[in-house]
């Protein structure tokens, strides 16, 4: 078989799209074939359908990236990149969680007090069953993090890597953080609030914008985010200094399980609410206001909702490989 | 009814150029482009690096081929011992559809 000179092909145009096309495959599937691909392109030069073909069977490999793996520790990279995707999702649905009682009771328009805020979703069922959807994701997303953390923190302690058990460490308790920082953020605005501290803050802006209720707001918000922000960065630096072991891996699978069911549950809670208010006044009657921003918010939950359902699918196919 | 037992028909719309792919490899372990060449040879079709590759991918996946070790940029494949079954029982259905047809095609 006459070997055709690499110069005649690698410089025409069909071969530098071929190239970059195949450089758009999968890393395992460019580890595994691209190689042997382009041998084939230099000896037998690419045409326009070629570059077709090529492109067809790209957007396969990318729906069917399981088919080629490199070995067991791909297979384990797979199932920790989908749970820690996952981990951040549901960090990142945490606060739009925490968001929602301020934008449905639109505190910005109608001068609601904040303590009113917090506790009006008390007296109502659906708005009390979300609120606790928002503290059961806390409680998964510490099981998730604390899951990583076992996995991963302690063999960064055990070979000294203490930066990177600190990132861990930080990331795993980041959702109590969030939590517990914002609350207090909330409690000390809200007592200063009380006596009168804050009082001369209570302005009218066009007729009816709490300047005070927004700047505490918007506190509370700012804060619960950068810590979120910074739990996020945290995790993927730690993953890239210390690749996770197999350890905790059922229930760290459990728990990115348990976070996009309650986000899946949320999402439609939030959807029946959004329905339900519309068709019947129910959102007039309680102050609660169905706007823009609400509409907002659902469309992010139920983008994120489906995205953590999609990598939950795909940790459950990559826990079943190694499983085998 | 779908068989419970594996076949080419699992792999979708790569099963035709599975086929080709086993029955180039019936011989003598090839590589991939060996394999085109061959296959072009005796089908008359010519199987674009994209197929071949998706074809090899699931192939393998399957256990039907394995990889040998490569040779100055080359991988050759051979067929495992269920890819032959595989291929071998294949054939055998085709090869009656094949005489089926033909028989009732020729006058009575």
């Amino acid at each position: 078989m006459q070997q055709i000179p690499k110069d005649t092909h690698t410089h025409s145009p069909w071969m530098v799209w071929a190239k970059r096309l195949i450089q758009l495959y999968p890393a395992d599937w460019r580890e595994r074939y691209a190689e042997e691909m382009l041998g084939i392109l230099e000896e037998h030069p690419p045409t326009f359908w070629t570059l077709a073909n090529l492109f067809i069977s790209l957007c396969d490999a990318h729906l069917h990236s399981d088919l080629v793996s490199g070995g067991m520790f791909s297979v384990a990279k797979q199932f920790y990149s989908s749970v820690t995707t996952i981990f951040s999702v549901g960090l990142m649905f945490c606060l739009l969680s925490f968001a929602l009682p301020l934008v449905l009771t639109d505190v910005f328009r109608t001068a609601i007090p904040l303590h009113q805020v917090t506790t009006l979703h008390f007296f109502q069922p659906m708005l009390f069953a979300l609120n606790s959807l928002s503290y059961l994701l806390v409680i998964f997303l510490v099981l998730c993090g604390a899951s990583l953390f076992f996995s991963s923190g302690m063999q960064a302690f055990k070979t000294h890597r203490i930066l990177s058990f600190f990132l861990y460490l930080f990331s795993a308790l980041c959702p109590l953080i969030a939590l517990l920082v914002s609350s207090l953020v909330e409690e000390y605005a809200y007592s200063l609030y009380l006596r009168d501290v804050l009082k001369t803050f209570h302005l009218s802006l066009s007729g009816s914008i709490n300047l005070m209720l927004f700047l505490v707001s918007l506190l509370f918000g700012l804060v619960f985010f950068l810590i979120i922000v910074m739990g996020i960065w945290a995790l993927r630096v730690a993953l890239r200094r210390v690749v996770p072991g197999i350890r905790s891996t059922n229930l760290l699978f459990v728990s990115a399980t348990m976070i996009s069911v309650i986000m899946l549950v949320y999402s439609c809670s939030l959807l029946f609410l959004s329905l339900y208010s519309f068709s019947s006044g129910f959102g007039v009657q309680i102050g609660i206001a169905l706007n823009e921003r609400t509409g907002v918010l659902l469309l992010i939950s139920i983008l994120l909702t489906l995205y953590s359902l999609m990598r939950a699918h795909q940790a459950r196919r990559t826990l079943t490989t190694l499983a085998r | 009814m779908r068989s419970s037992r594996p076949s080419l028909s699992d792999l979708g719309r790569f099963s035709d150029p599975s086929l080709l792919i086993l029955s180039s490899l019936a011989s003598e372990p090839k590589h991939g482009y060996a394999m085109i060449a061959d296959i072009e040879q005796f089908s008359g079709t010519h199987l674009e690096v994209g197929t071949l590759y998706g074809a090899l991918a699931r192939l393998e996946k399957q256990g039907w081929i394995e990889p040998l070790p490569m040779i100055e940029r080359r991988r050759p494949y051979q067929l495992t011992g269920t890819g032959k079954a595989v291929l071998r029982e294949q054939l055998a259905t085709m090869s009656r559809v094949v005489s089926t047809g033909l028989q009732r095609l020729s006058p009575a």
